[in-house]
């Protein structure tokens, strides 16, 4: 990819990877931060990134920086605990029972996985269109799909039929 | 149909990404599987779950921030090359000059040095003579000779 294409690029997916960053860190002051931090990366990388699967590349940068960025926040806190017990967390985000498990699981899964949920769920697109935006086959969608949707049953639906859903 | 086929084709079915000559022959499947009936609700649910996900706002001042950085970004890139070069060229010329005199000091220091004659200017008698030595080859007495 070009430099010149970035600006176009990045209209097209600022909107899906600051949701998907979203899922993964549940805050969106954190989720502002490192948007940024995922567009600055693969600016850096353009000349190297073929078209065709920039999306999938952008996904698994978002993916990485999002669990780099939680490392060190637990770090971060964990080392300094009674400094900043006081000081409200205006960070925390509101509690959403149902979301939040469903973020958890989102966040475990591979990411692989959370973006072909993430474009099935979010963005509506067809097996066809992912595969599109991805560039991968309609059969590697599917495939993917169906270990997701695995993954998120064993994690999401054994916590709702614990709380009798 | 097996279970395990019946159970992908439920997934392509809820994502309605199923052929319709498919569907039947799953209903069929599902009509009389209690287990795959089950699957088929978890699968409802689950769905549910996904798409009642809230749809975040996307801040406007964000693509500002990245595309202000990304400029940034290039900036200090240019900069860096210009640095690079400034530093780069200057240690060259340098190194150029350098053996460039060498070279010419290294000629002239061997140029002057002359380690033997080029012509042999007198014999090895008149030579030795000029040491204040006589060679007994001089003088005919003392060869011992007869010189006709």
């Amino acid at each position: 990819m070009k430099k010149e294409q970035f600006e176009a690029f990045l209209k097209a997916n600022e909107k899906r990877i600051y949701h998907y960053l979203l899922t993964l860190v549940a805050n969106d002051n954190d989720a502002n931060d490192i948007v940024q931090m995922v567009f600055i990366s693969f600016y850096e990388h353009i000349d190297r990134v073929e078209e065709a699967t920039a999306v999938a590349y952008l996904y698994r940068i978002a993916y990485n920086k999002s669990m780099t960025f939680l490392k060190q926040k637990n770090r971060y806190v964990s080392l300094d605990p009674h400094s900043f017990s006081r000081l409200p967390d205006r960070s925390a985000p509101e509690p959403e029972p149902d979301h939040s498990a469903l973020h958890q699981a989102l966040r475990e899964l591979p990411p692989k996985l959370a973006s072909v949920i993430h474009l099935q769920y979010y963005e509506k697109l067809s097996y066809k269109e992912i595969a599109k935006k991805l560039g991968i086959t309609v059969k590697a969608v599917e495939s993917l799909l169906v270990r997701a949707k695995k993954q998120l049953r064993k994690k999401l639906l054994r916590e709702m039929q614990g709380k009798g859903v | 149909m097996r279970c395990r086929a019946a159970k992908r084709q439920i997934e392509l079915k809820l994502d309605r990404e199923l052929e319709p000559g498919r569907i039947r022959k799953l209903d069929q499947h599902l009509s009389s599987c209690p287990a795959c009936r089950a699957y088929l609700d978890e699968g409802l649910k689950l769905q549910k779950l996904l798409q009642a996900q809230p749809r975040a706002e996307f801040p406007a001042w964000l693509h500002h921030q990245i595309m202000e950085k990304t400029a940034r970004h290039d900036r200090q890139r240019k900069q860096y090359k210009i640095r690079w070069r400034l530093q780069t060229i200057p240690a060259l010329l340098v190194l150029i000059l350098m053996f460039t005199v060498g070279g010419l000091l290294g000629k002239a220091a061997f140029s002057s040095f002359v380690p033997f004659p080029e012509t042999p200017s007198a014999t090895p008698s008149q030579e030795l003579a000029s040491f204040g030595e006589v060679s007994l080859l001089d003088d005919p007495n003392l060869a011992g000779g007869v010189h006709e």
